[in-house]
This record gives C-alpha cells, sequence and structure tokens, in this order.
C-alpha cells in the first residue's frame, strides 16, 4: 500500500551478522546484534564504520581458514562473539527459552541489579 | 573476419520457448568474434559431454591481490580463440546509479579489450566484464580506472550492494549510499590486498522490505527501521481500497504483517468525532470521511 502505509519518524538501521549461503553448514541468516542504531549524524554514520571494523578483527583473528562469520558464530557461541565485538548482549537474542527448570540463584540478586540499572539508563 | 561458427544445436534449443534467451546475446557478439564463437563452442562441447572445461589460476592486476577470476580453458585445441576467458569484477556505484553515458563507455571499452559480454550484476553486487585474456585484463583496467571505476571484491571483503533507497524510495530509512560507501571506502585495503581467512561481505538495505536480501547474503547486514509508529495516510489507504478491495486487504496486507500491526474493524466500531457524516439512500448507509483519521478504516459498508 504505497504510500498509505509507510515509515515512522524515528529512523535508523538494525544490524545483523552471520548470513551465508549453502557451502558446508548450508544457509544461515544473519542475526540480530544491534536491535537499533540512529543514522542521521556523521558520528552515527562512524559508528557503522566502527562495528564493521571491530568484526573484521575479530574475523581476522579468530576466524578459521576458510570459516565463514556465521560458521564462526556457530562454533565459538554468539555470546563470546558479542563481548569480542564489545556489543551488549540483550534477552531478546535468546532463541529458544531453557526447557530445564532448574536455576542457579547465587549472583541472582546482582544480575537483577544490574539489568535495573541498564533499563533506567535507557 | 570471423569465422564460421560451430554447430550448437543445444544451445540453440535454448533459444525456443517464451523467455528471451542469453544464446540470442552469444551469437549476436558471435558472428564478429572469433573469440565468441569459440567460446560457445565450448559451451556446446560441455552441454554434450556434462563437464565444465574451465580452470583457475592467478590473474590480476598491478598492485592488487584479487578482482579478476582467472579462467584458462582445458580443451584450447579444440577451441584456440577462447583459451583464457577471464572475468574482471568492477565495483558499481552505491544504489547502481548509471546514465547512458557511462554505460555506452562501458560497451566500448569491453569491446576493444575482451568480448564484449558485460553481466549487471552478479550476485555480490560486482559489474562482471566477462572474456579477456590475460594480457588485456590490465589494460582494461586501467581505462574503466580512468572512468572512474575500482575492481571488487578481491578474495577477502567482497563488494557490497546498496538499494536504490534514498534516492527514489520512500521507505529509506537512512541514507543508504553513503553507508555503503563510508564503510567500504574504510576497508579498500581489505579488499584489494586480502588478509583475511576467507569472504566478508556487507550489504546495505533501506527498510525491512530488504532488497538487497541482506539478511541472507551479508555477514554484516545493515537494513533500515523505525522504532516509533507506522504512519499512514488515509486519502491513499481509501485510494488502494477501491482499486484492490477487501480479498487483497485482507490476505496481502493485515494478514502479511510479521508483528500483526494492522487489525481490520468495522466502521462503526472505529472511535469517531464530529468529523464523520453518515447519511442513507434507498440503497446503504453513506459514510464520508471529513477529515483524516489516525487509523486505516475499512469502508466496507455496514447496512
Amino acid at each position: 500500500m504505497t504510500g498509505a502505509l509507510g515509515t515512522g519518524v524515528d529512523k535508523g538501521v538494525t544490524i545483523l551478522m552471520g548470513g551465508k549461503r549453502t557451502l558446508k553448514i548450508g544457509d544461515l541468516m544473519g542475526t540480530v546484534v544491534v536491535p537499533f542504531l540512529p543514522m542521521k549524524t556523521d558520528e552515527d554514520y562512524e559508528a557503522l564504520v566502527e562495528i564493521g571494523q571491530k568484526s573484521i578483527d575479530f574475523f581476522a583473528e579468530n576466524a578459521l581458514e576458510h570459516e565463514r562469520t556465521g560458521e564462526m558464530i556457530e562454533r565459538i557461541g554468539l555470546i563470546n562473539f558479542l563481548e569480542g565485538i564489545g556489543l551488549e548482549i540483550d534477552p531478546s537474542m535468546v532463541s529458544t527459552p531453557r526447557t530445564n527448570p532448574y536455576v542457579r540463584t547465587d549472583g541472582w540478586d546482582d544480575e537483577v541489579a544490574k539489568i535495573n540499572a541498564r533499563k533506567a539508563a535507557a | 573476419m570471423s569465422k564460421k561458427q560451430h554447430d550448437t544445436p543445444m544451445l540453440d534449443q535454448l533459444e525456443s520457448g517464451p523467455w528471451p534467451s542469453f544464446v540470442t546475446g552469444l551469437k549476436r557478439l558471435a558472428k564478429d568474434s572469433e573469440y565468441m564463437t569459440d567460446l560457445m563452442g565450448q559451451l556446446e562441447h560441455s552441454y554434450k559431454t556434462r563437464k565444465g572445461y574451465w580452470k583457475g589460476g592467478t590473474v590480476g592486476v598491478f598492485g592488487y591481490g584479487g578482482g579478476v577470476i582467472p579462467r584458462f580453458s582445458e580443451v584450447a585445441e579444440m577451441f584456440p580463440a577462447s583459451k583464457e576467458f577471464h572475468t574482471l569484477r568492477i565495483q558499481p556505484p552505491a544504489g547502481m546509479h548509471y546514465n547512458t553515458d557511462v554505460l555506452r563507455k562501458m560497451c566500448d571499452i569491453w569491446e576493444k579489450h575482451g568480448s564484449g559480454l558485460i553481466a549487471f550484476h552478479g550476485q555480490s553486487g560486482d559489474i562482471m566484464f566477462q572474456g579477456a585474456s590475460t594480457a588485456n585484463v590490465q589494460g582494461a583496467f586501467d581505462e574503466l580506472n580512468e572512468l572512474g571505476f575500482d575492481l571488487g571484491a578481491g578474495p577477502a571483503v567482497r563488494t557490497s550492494m546498496s538499494c536504490v533507497g534514498a534516492a527514489r524510495c520512500e521507505q529509506s530509512c537512512y541514507d543508504e549510499a553513503r553507508a555503503h560507501r563510508q564503510v567500504l571506502n574504510t576497508f579498500l585495503d581489505d579488499m584489494h590486498r586480502p588478509a583475511l581467512p576467507y569472504k566478508f561481505k556487507f550489504k546495505f538495505s533501506g527498510c525491512p522490505n530488504d532488497c538487497m536480501n541482506s539478511i541472507q547474503r551479508a555477514d554484516m547486514a545493515v537494513i533500515g527501521t523505525w522504532r516509533d509508529n507506522i504512519r499512514t495516510d488515509e486519502a491513499l489507504a481509501r485510494k488502494w481500497f477501491d482499486k484492490h478491495g477487501m480479498t487483497e486487504l485482507v490476505n496481502d496486507v493485515v494478514s502479511r504483517c510479521p508483528t500483526k500491526a494492522i487489525m481490520l474493524k468495522e466502521s462503526k466500531d472505529v472511535c469517531r468525532g464530529p468529523k464523520f457524516r453518515r447519511w442513507r439512500s434507498a440503497t446503504r448507509t453513506h459514510w464520508k470521511l471529513t477529515t483524516a483519521i489516525a487509523c486505516v478504516v475499512c469502508t466496507a459498508s455496514t447496512s
């Protein structure tokens, strides 16, 4: 419905990483690593280049020969990848919740404080 | 000038049917070119034996570690004119904007140095200039460089693509061409002097329609989005509805929204103020909207 439905006003980008085509482990779709980055000022575009630079540096150091970024993420785990690039890990990145009902509760209060602090800051 | 064409019954068969065939283009070039004549011969031979006869090698231009796909023929005794058929991969402009002047110059350059066969664009985004001998690669590149184009796609960082986006499309959420060029130009060194374990692809789409298919094709996909409410235009919505009707509205628009952002309501259930006027005629109730309202309203008449 061209024109009848249109974008919002607070526009920006979502960054996904790890897409690839069929060789070796099959097709992969990119996973969201940055849900939203505004793209209005020069600094915003530079931030985008920064993320690209960190990804390429990490890829150069940590990927095996002939291994795509997506394959590397599957091998080392998304958490290690995000920490390596310096991006925040968000609960929405969990693809399936755990099925084991048992959970460790030491450190629980610290984690709750951390998430509340993040929500307050956002 | 041109030699006798090879017999190509299998290629000819591809020209039948309702759709245009690449074979017609090859034949047009082959009329005046021994290079293309032998290429068609080798292609027909491959179709018959079901084997490929191209092997790789190392071909490049001065100073660069990639960007040229080498193809040496293993059946050169049978098809001597096309024994080397290398491809130059050239980075396209961001958003793939061309004018006819540039396109004509590209065609001239390629007919002079190569086979005349150009593919717009490869899957990664490069313009593929297909068919040059090793000796001609440098000359072709120099002329294309003068036009303002650079080689792309080495073995490491690959050429990127960005959609037309901000230049023409109302759905664009950021300046894709700027992001494309700013990011890629920073990594030109990694493209031309490759030092990465494998390939790395960037792709830039202006909105979640993702015309560049970046989510599936890129190691780093940048997709435009917005985080506040969707915007609507009531007049255009009614125009669309008059043309497309209820079935399409429900099955192609409302049900396809991945986040179920659109709900269908009867007009009597939508909150309204004095901006609506209602009157009855002999056959049905009419609703007239005098000012725009904030949601897309199903205009099915209620009797």
